[in-house]
């Protein structure tokens, strides 16, 4: 099986090296996004895909038509965009992990096609647009472009990095707020001036606090609390009402759920504030209002479930197979660090999620940002391997070698 | 002139067979299947084969017919939709070979194009050797049963003899298939739904034991495909000798390494098994046709399995046996068995076939 | 111990999947003196188990609850002392178990002693039906009835002597190694007994016989390639999958069949093997009945019974057109067993026009056949047409008996 992947990279893979070239020096700032996107979708279709589209929130889909209807497989891709706020920080000349994800999650379904192996459903790679603590583009690909197939979807494979490994899932993130309203000025230090900063004090001390006794889960990791931001309107102390926001971010693990951890700080919240009958708390899930870079506005919550597959489960053990059958030393594991979508995919649709891909998590934020090209077509044949191995129409008995 | 193609998705073969006083005279050129081929390059390939000469009509070898191809096809448009619903059993040929074929249709307008495939003769078997012994709801759902193979080789064989006799003939290629005919019509076939069952070839096991896929996959902790890969790719002469060698190489250690002998020794094993069957099956046997590619190669093999199964009443001349004749017969006068050695290859073979 | 030396009274235990045969023979005379079988041992459906024993001729026929082989050993034991207390002949000097498959651990008759229990412990799962059953008995003989040596004998060990050229398979060489991956055989015992039986008969010194031994049986069948008194061929292999196809049991098949299966129905490889040795062969065909007595009564106007008929000879005469390949031409073509020795138009088929084989039944004599070891060949047929009905367990006390003088 591996050879004859090769065989499909080896007629593509200078192609693969230009697209890699193009890719690296594009970014995707808000400037540059729409040029971005389109290279990719330019690239899909130039490899043959049977169906190049894009939908309102910026997914770019590509899909590789099966000889039959049965079951789809889906590899996902993110585009990572800066944060509007953000200037485009420098991404250029750089293979950073999510552009080797796109590189070898679309040159795998061009090595399929090449092969001639048949497939039993379709293979959907879709390129979905991330922006930081979002996750709008994969929900709204879900709930539109991809809803009629949900049922006949096998399972997803994020093109994520993963050292070639098989990525089971990772901790969750949220971001919430404490929003504490009512009348601060009473009752402090008022000639002392500054009893924003001593009303939030206690507060952010507690959090504190809280954050160093956080459970921990054996596979993911431990929970994680960081203040991210302090605002406050209504400075003036001899204003009546005023609020200020602690903006907390989260990283959490499953035991945990983001209602559960909005409930237990706004109990947080309430305790340090217990004698302040002026006083409300109330907590709430972040959200931003993104606009995507094809011009929808989507209110986004900053969530990203945690979720954790096991390995016994039969998507991961054949996905496992696929490689090591085939000389890929790959072995199951988490990542530490980083969020995708299989917090949605899995976490939310319960659809039988794994990652795989070239690199690492740690690079990064290393200052090392660049994967080899070895190691992106690598990654396309291990996804061509996991995609076949799923959806592909396997020939026992019979060895090309021996006809 | 006729042009055979044989689209392999290792290497392309094309045979130009033209007719002379002495029989059917066939050249054989040959392509390299890697480079996926395209329409300059089948071209060019198709010009280079027939030389100036004007192609009569062409007809291609393909390997699998399954359900759908008792017979040669005539390869038009609506071939190719009928083809195509043959990719669930052979995925692995049938959508490369479309491709192949397409090509090809358009280098050679105008020239009738006619399909042979190896496994039409094989559609004409007994039920009770097609199927197998498997709850019945496995053959109605499934349709699995025999394929065979070779069968255009075994059915040029029984087209040499009339239809009283009985005739075992063998074919000694990357697979070996022996089959028993008789009045022009197969009663066995060695290979069955795939070559896991059959004569061991280079990489593949042949006849195995059913129980021992269960004990390995148990033992050895291994997948479907894995122990797929085991039997199909791993073993054979290879797995036998741990040489990754042809088995024209391999027959030249014949009886100077002991693992090279100890491989041939279960080869000639298993043959002997099929022509045992063929001879139940046929209540004895008028003659025997011995052919394929490795049959050169494979004389000192061959010429042990005759001496095994002389007393059947074989009498051969003396080897080594030589001849101008593309098939010619290695027993003497009075000899109760006919032994004949056929060379003929599949260019000629289906162009002989073409003519009835 | 109350026999003279050189002789003895040997009690022989053969067991099924839900039977237990046991018998008491006098050697050297082998003269039966206590005959028995326990039926319906373990089974909790309809119908309660009961031994039928018989002493000197008299049956009687006793009911009991028998959980297990053990039970049913207890059961046949007592009824022995019974009968010990008015016949003197009764009594027994030592065990005698049959035991399917030993692996490589074992290749002949041996005696039991605390380490070959531990060794036959580790063979278990090589034939997870009999063997367990057979090493629980000799468990039991061995802690209740010390005094008495006990002797194991083996399915398999009449085939040690088939040569590697037909018993290796095409495998990777270490991997054929690790495991022993080559033809092991079965019914040793019988087809050891019908040879035998067979030069005996025809007044022929069987180390001069080319033979072939059918033995089929309404459980599993096979067929054995005899030479120079030596097994050198048998149609099941390393497991009794191989070879023919039997009432339960697919026989030789394409593994990329069995391959495909499991991948299209997503099946586990202990549910394909328990397909392939349970629910194929003639009730995979047939569909109504694993017997092939019932399809051959059905044959006429069920095509699927007809069918399971026709594939069953099929199978049989391609093994005999192997073996007589490489026996050139057998002197003796032996018919054993249930369908064997019991079912006249099995071996009528199985025989028709292998006249070029050497092989000519005579259709009366083969239909008049009722018992007894017969020849039912034509008088010019090269090869003796043999009907031999088998007796494992005389074979059995004659090889204990072989070792304990």
């Amino acid at each position: 099986m591996k050879t004859l992947m090769k065989k499909g990279m080896d007629g593509i893979d200078r192609q693969l090296m230009r697209f890699a070239g193009t890719i690296a020096e594009k970014n995707t700032a808000a400037s540059e996004v729409l040029g971005f996107a389109e290279c990719v979708y330019q690239e899909m279709r130039s490899l043959g895909y049977d169906r190049v589209d894009r939908d309102k929130a910026g997914n770019i889909i590509g899909t590789v038509k099966g000889y039959q209807s049965k079951n789809d497989m889906v590899l996902i891709t993110h585009m990572d965009l800066p944060h509007s706020k953000e200037a485009g920080t420098a991404q250029k000349n750089d293979l950073v992990a999510y552009k080797a994800g796109i590189i070898s999650g679309i040159y795998s379904a061009a090595i399929l096609k090449r092969t001639l192996a048949p497939l039993t459903g379709d293979l959907v790679v879709c390129c979905v647009p991330r922006s930081e603590s979002c996750d709008h583009g994969i929900k709204y690909l879900f709930e539109n472009y991809l809803k009629k197939r949900l049922s006949r979807i096998r399972g997803v494979v994020l093109c994520e990095p993963t050292d070639l490994n098989v990525y089971l899932g990772h901790k969750g993130r949220m971001e919430y707020e404490i929003v504490v309203r009512g009348r601060l000025n009473r009752d402090f230090l008022v000639n002392r001036g500054i009893n924003m900063l001593g009303t939030m004090f206690p507060l952010v001390n507690e959090l504190e606090k809280v954050s160093r006794e956080l459970p921990s889960d054996y596979s993911l990791g431990r929970s994680n609390l960081r203040i991210k931001d302090v605002r406050y309107s209504g400075y003036q102390p001899q204003e009546e009402v005023s609020e200020f926001k602690v903006v907390v971010d989260r990283v959490f693990i499953p035991e945990e759920t983001s209602s559960s951890i909005l409930t237990k700080a706004k109990t947080i919240a309430k305790n340090v504030y217990k004698g302040e009958s002026d006083l409300s708390v109330s907590t709430v899930l972040a959200r931003e209002m993104v606009k995507t870079y094809t011009g929808l506005t989507v209110a986004s919550e900053k969530e990203f479930k945690p979720w954790a597959m096991e390995g016994h489960q039969p998507f991961v053990k054949s996905a496992l197979e696929a490689l090591t059958e085939n000389k890929f030393l790959s072995s199951l594991g988490f990542w530490k660090k980083i969020v995708t979508e299989g917090s949605y995919t899995y976490g939310s649709l319960n659809i039988p999620t794994i990652g795989f891909g070239a690199g690492s998590e740690d690079q990064i934020e290393s200052a090392d940002k660049t994967l080899s090209e070895t190691q992106i077509k690598k990654a396309a044949c291990g996804l061509a391997l996991i995609v076949e191995r799923h959806i592909g129409m396997p020939a026992f008995g019979w060895s090309a070698d021996e006809i | 002139m006729t042009l055979v193609i044989d689209p392999g998705s290792k290497e392309i073969k094309v045979w130009q067979v033209q007719r002379t006083k002495c029989g059917l005279v066939s050249t054989l050129t040959k392509e390299p299947a890697d480079t996926a081929l395209d329409k300059a390059a089948c071209q060019k390939l198709v010009r280079r084969a027939a030389g100036k000469k004007k192609i009569d009509q062409a007809a291609f070898r393909i390997l699998f017919g399954g359900d759908l191809f008792g017979g040669p096809a005539q390869v038009d448009d609506k071939f190719f939709g009928k083809f195509s619903r043959l990719t669930e059993f052979f995925p692995f040929y049938v959508p490369q070979v479309l491709e192949t074929l397409k090509l090809f249709r358009a280098a050679l307008k105008g020239v009738p194009l006619t399909a042979f495939f190896e496994t039409s003769f094989f559609l004409g078997l007994p039920d009770e050797e097609k199927y197998y012994a498997l709850p019945y709801e496995y053959h109605a759902g499934t349709r699995i049963k025999k394929w065979g193979f070779h069968g255009i080789l075994h059915q040029a064989h029984a087209n040499m003899f009339g239809p009283k006799e009985k005739v075992v003939s063998v074919v000694f290629d990357k697979q070996t298939t022996v089959s028993a005919i008789a009045g022009r019509r197969p009663l066995s076939i060695s290979l069955g739904y795939t070559p896991l069952e059959g004569i061991m070839s280079r990489t593949s096991s042949g006849d195995l034991d059913p129980g021992i896929v269960f004990y390995l996959m148990k033992h050895e902790d291994l997948s479907i495909y894995a122990l797929d890969d085991l039997l199909k790719n791993k073993s054979g002469f290879f797995g036998m000798t741990g040489y990754d060698l042809d088995i024209a190489e391999l027959a030249k250690m014949y009886g100077k390494d002991p693992k090279v002998n100890a491989a041939f020794g279960v080869y000639e094993t298993h043959i002997l098994k099929y022509i045992g069957e063929a001879l139940a099956e046929l209540g004895g046997a008028d003659a025997f046709v011995l052919s394929g590619s490795y049959l050169g190669p494979l004389m000192p093999i061959v010429y042990n399995l005759i001496k095994k199964i002389s007393f059947l009443g074989i009498d051969t001349e003396l080897a080594p046996w030589q001849s101008n004749e593309t098939i010619f017969r290695i027993t003497r006068e009075g000899s109760a068995v006919r032994v004949y050695l056929d060379r003929m290859d599949t260019g000629a073979a289906i162009t002989h076939l073409m003519q009835h | 111990m109350r026999s003279r030396k050189g002789s003895g009274h040997i009690l022989v235990l053969n067991c099924g999947s839900s039977s237990l045969k046991y018998k008491i023979i006098a050697m050297p005379e082998e003269r039966e003196i206590v005959s028995g079988e326990a039926e319906r041992v373990g089974i909790k459906t309809q119908g309660t188990a009961s031994v039928t024993h018989t002493v000197l001729g008299a049956r009687r026929v006793i009911k009991a609850d028998l959980p297990d082989h053990t039970a049913a050993l207890k059961q046949a034991l007592s009824m022995i002392r019974e009968d010990a207390k008015e016949h003197k002949d009764v009594y027994f000097d030592a065990f005698a178990h049959r035991y399917v498959h030993p692996g490589r651990l074992f290749s002949k008759t041996t005696l039991v002693t605390g380490p070959v229990i531990k060794k036959l412990k580790e063979t278990l799962e090589l034939a997870p039906i009999h063997n367990p059953i057979s090493f629980g008995l000799v468990e039991f003989c061995d802690e209740e009835y010390k005094r008495y040596p006990q002797y194991v004998i083996f399915d398999t060990a009449f085939h040690k002597t088939i040569p590697d050229v037909y018993a290796s398979y095409a495998l990777p060489l270490k991997l054929a190694k690790k495991y022993g991956l080559r033809k092991v055989g079965f019914h040793g015992i019988s087809h050891k007994y019908v040879m035998h039986e067979a030069a005996r008969s025809l007044g022929r010194d069987y180390k001069t016989q080319k033979i072939i031994s059918c033995h089929l049986g309404t459980g599993g069948s096979s067929v054995c390639a005899i030479r120079d008194g030596r097994s050198i061929n048998n149609s099941m292999g390393f497991t009794p999958l191989e070879g023919l196809m039997m009432n339960t049991r697919s026989g030789d098949l394409d593994l990329g069949v069995v391959l495909y299966i499991m991948f299209k129905e997503n099946i586990s490889p202990e549910n394909a093997e328990e397909i392939l040795n349970k629910k194929s062969g003639v009730l995979g065909v047939f569909n109504r009945s694993s017997d092939l007595r019932d399809a051959i009564g059905a044959m006429k106007t069920d095509a699927k019974a007809d069918m399971a008929f026709n594939m069953y000879v099929k199978r049989v005469r391609s093994y005999i057109g192997f073996y007589s390949l490489i026996l050139k031409k057998a002197d003796i073509l032996i018919f054993t067993d249930s369908l064997g020795a019991g079912v006249p138009v099995v071996r009528e088929r199985i025989c028709h026009n292998l006249e070029s084989l050497g092989i000519a039944i005579d259709k009366d004599k083969n239909n008049s056949y009722a018992k007894g070891t017969a020849d039912i060949s034509l008088p010019d047929s090269g090869t003796r047409i043999l009907v031999v009905p088998t007796d494992e367990e005389i074979m059995i006390a004659r090889e204990a008996h072989k070792e304990m003088t």
